[in-house]
């Protein structure tokens, strides 16, 4: 019955998602001709079938208790989190969906919810929606190698890193935020994932549940780190392939899983390899800081596969970061550089046509998106000392509770929602959608 | 402060908050949507205009009085100044709107015709607004932006449009009420030179935002930036007819439009925009001679067969006297006749104002272009 289940689940996936992809690649190999009719892949058919799966491999395994068909459906429909995530288990779930008191409305839970709620809606509509400005006009460009160069391949990456964490994140919190109304805790997604000095850390830190799952449902299923080293490298390495198929059918979320899987199976090999040594490097500043700027480089560089619209476009944007298509600024940023713009052109910069309006708020964007991503604390922090937002008990960062942004029933507060609330809904009749809505 | 306090002044800070919000836009008006009053080197100068000029024109146009209108794209916008002395005894609007096709300027003038005792019409007509691409090539089809009707009190053929009042509404939200609009109006109080963008209350863009590139650059700048992209237009395969012979719907656009001018009794008096040399050096480079030969016999023809008793044709961009100048890195020195390849200055516009009204204008005139009807 597990099997088919499981099966039934997987089929289901693999047919609105993926028969597509798997056609046009025998296509590719076999020169053949064949062609299917245009699947519509179903809204959240990837988070509702994995909440379905862990459900059924614990029903098989006699974790789970009796619980009704309405019960579970509402689990399994439960708006906030239906359609992107986070993506909840049912033993955090159903014991609150059957407590007794969430039935009534309570204003503490609509303070923390609307807060919450807040913090995402502004992340997603205010930092996420501009940020977007500077992705698609880059990673969108169907005539890419003539305007690519060193410096707008680097502000659309960079631009798109933030964008893609403001906007998942966000909706994470409006999300919680939601469900939190209603007195549903639901579990954390991200913990200021940007903050990691290392790949294992960013995946402790990023999309939380997804990783959650990937552990425990996949992972330790295939065997873990049970049967050696090797064995274990692999299964981490099918494992991250696998996340990456999970988030899209094509090439470029193959590659993006691979690099993540290598970069695991670095990471951890580099743990080993101090442990064996006995190297405590750890400590230092300056390894932090080397630690934290590579990690951050894998991650974009994994993030143009996955945001690019195939291998080709996304190799071209790499190239141009590592300066194969030169670089070059406006000249109008040139003519304000006065006597620098000599040194700049005995660097090699040369010029380009336009004022430099986009690159220069293209800049700003990035370090002001950077900065709150990098030095603000997340919602999990923020509320830290008075309540515990999350339903997942194990958060495994040091949270700095004495944080000045933490959260109180005060007048700043209040201001601080009110503000982050109508900017919000400023920007409600501007075109935009959520990133992770096409997963 | 208990959860209650709480949430009852989170209610009454937000709405406090959007409420001071949309009285600043208002105030600020930053696309002259609402007429509110300018203060000098407050609000005065319109920075963030540039991209909200279809907006203003829908609904600026409909508060103000008028008896003439010009009409056209960007060129004209910046080239014909409604206060040109020929004017006194007119109350003229410049309902030119950049980047528009010849239907949409025309669907704008109709927009005018249909609720004001319009008297005079300036036309001008550009070749390259004409010309249709490869797809309309193959299949020719009625392009209407249903974005842009909608803006319209009035549909082409002078019916009232139902969705007026909810578009109207739709655009005045988001004018009051958009992080967009909070933006402009931001941009608009720190911009506030001589050299920002604006458009003023009689809808003329007196582009003195060109100056901050020239005062920084040289006009040479705005060439190098301009000739490219006009090339790679230009370079892209054009036509008059479509596949099957049938000519530009363009043509029945204008041509229509006389015909309604000639029922209502309005005259019309249609030109061509000049050029700069080095756009006319594109058009030869592509091979687009003999089109635009074609595209003049064909707006001839038009105009003949409507029989408009009040209908002048004018030629300026053949006449190539004032497109010889040639932009220079000096910073601050701009052209006297154009700001770049396609847009004549202010200057060049009076001269073609003085020599479209030299009958009823005291004006003296250079000699300029060529009167075709």
């Amino acid at each position: 019955m597990l099997i088919f289940g499981i099966t039934m689940n997987l089929g289901l996936l693999a047919y609105f998602k993926y028969a597509n992809f798997f056609v046009e690649n025998i296509n590719l190999v076999l020169a053949t001709q064949l062609s299917i009719a245009n699947i519509v892949l179903p809204l959240a058919i990837s988070f509702f079938t994995f909440q379905q799966i862990a459900y059924l491999v614990d029903a098989w395994k006699g974790e789970t208790k009796e619980y009704s068909f309405l019960h579970y459906c509402l689990f399994v429909c439960f708006f906030p989190q239906l359609i992107a995530g986070p993506i909840v288990h049912h033993k955090e779930m159903l014991p609150q969906i059957l407590r007794p008191t969430n039935l009534r409305p309570q204003a503490t839970n609509f303070v923390i919810g609307i807060t919450i709620f807040a913090i995402g809606f502004f992340k997603k509509t205010v930092i996420a929606d501009n940020l977007a400005l500077y992705v698609s006009p880059v990673f969108d460009n169907t005539n890419l190698t003539a305007s690519i160069d060193f410096f707008t391949a680097w502000g659309s990456a960079l631009a798109y890193t933030l964008q893609l964490y403001f906007d998942f994140s966000g909706y994470s919190e409006m999300a919680i935020g939601c469900a939190r109304l209603f007195g549903v805790k639901l579990p954390i997604n991200f913990f200021s994932p940007y903050k990691s000095t290392s790949i294992v850390e960013f995946w402790r830190r990023w999309h939380i549940t997804l990783s959650r799952f990937l552990r425990d449902y996949l992972y330790i299923a295939l065997g873990g780190n049970r049967h050696g080293k090797v064995r274990r490298y692999t299964n981490l390495l099918l494992t991250m392939v696998l996340g990456g198929l999970w988030h899209g059918a094509g090439w470029t979320f193959v590659i993006w899983g691979c690099l993540h899987g290598f970069y695991l199976v670095v990471n951890h090999a580099w743990v080993h390899l101090l442990k064996t040594f006995n190297l405590s490097i750890e400590k230092y500043k300056l390894y932090q800081l080397f630690s934290w700027a590579l990690t951050l480089l894998a991650v974009v560089v994994g993030w143009v596969y996955f945001r690019a619209p195939n291998l080709e476009q996304a190799n071209t944007i790499l190239l141009a970061m590592a300066g194969e298509y030169g670089a070059n600024l406006p000249s109008g940023i040139y003519a304000q550089l006065g006597g620098m713009s000599n040194w700049l052109a005995d660097m090699g910069v040369g010029i380009s046509q336009g004022g430099g309006k986009q690159l220069v708020l293209n800049a700003l964007w990035v370090v002001v998106a950077a900065a709150i991503a990098l030095k603000a604390p997340n919602v999990v922090e923020i509320f830290a000392s008075k309540e515990k937002v999350s339903c997942d008990s194990k958060i495994q960062f040091q949270l700095s509770s004495l944080h000045w942004l933490q959260w109180d029933y005060n007048n700043r507060w209040v201001a601080k929602t009110a503000l982050m609330l109508v900017f919000g809904i400023l920007t409600l009749t501007q075109v935009s959608e959520f990133l992770y809505f096409q997963f | 402060m208990n959860a209650k306090q709480y949430l009852s002044r989170l209610l009454w800070s937000g709405g406090c908050l959007a409420l001071v919000i949309a009285m600043f836009n208002w105030f600020i008006d930053p696309y002259l949507m609402f007429s509110s009053p300018r203060i000098s080197g407050f609000n005065y100068y319109k920075a963030d205009i540039n991209n909200y000029v279809r907006i203003t024109k829908a609904y600026q146009p409909v508060r103000m009085s008028m008896d003439t209108l010009i009409v056209g794209n960007s060129r004209v916008e910046m080239g014909f100044d409604p206060n040109h002395q020929c004017f006194n005894k007119h109350s003229v609007y410049n309902l030119a709107i950049p980047g528009a096709g010849i239907k949409m300027q025309l669907h704008y003038a109709l927009n005018q015709i249909y609720q004001k005792n319009i008297k005079k019409i300036y036309i001008g007509v550009d070749f390259t607004d004409f010309l249709i691409d490869q797809k309309d090539y193959e299949n020719q089809q009625k392009n209407i932006n249903l974005n842009i009707i909608k803006r319209m009190k009035y549909n082409e053929n002078g019916k009232k449009n139902e969705k007026y009042q909810w578009q109207y509404f739709i655009d005045s939200y988001q004018s009051l009420l958009t992080l967009n609009a909070l933006n402009s109006s931001f941009k608009t109080i720190l911009q506030q030179n001589s050299n920002a963008s604006n458009r003023k209350d009689n809808g003329f863009n007196p582009a003195q935002d060109y100056l901050t590139v020239i005062n920084e650059e040289g006009a040479i700048a705005l060439f190098s930036q301009k000739l490219p992209e006009l090339s790679a237009r230009l370079s892209r395969p054009k036509y008059l007819f479509d596949s099957a012979g049938n000519r530009s719907t363009d043509f029945d656009e204008l041509e229509n439009f006389i015909q309604i001018a000639k029922q209502k009794q309005i005259s019309v008096k249609l030109f061509t925009n000049p050029f700069h040399n080095d756009y006319w050096k594109l058009i030869n480079k592509y091979k687009l001679n003999n089109k635009y030969q074609q595209w003049l016999k064909i707006l001839t023809d038009i105009l003949e067969t409507s029989k408009h008793p009040r209908l002048e044709f004018w030629d300026f961009a053949s006449d190539r006297r004032f497109s010889n100048e040639q932009p220079t890195k000096t910073k601050g020195k701009a052209l006297k006749w154009f700001w770049e390849p396609s847009h004549y200055r202010k200057s060049l516009g009076d001269i073609m104002l003085n020599v479209m009204n030299q009958s009823d204008c005291n004006a003296t005139s250079k000699q300029f272009g060529n009167k075709l009807k």
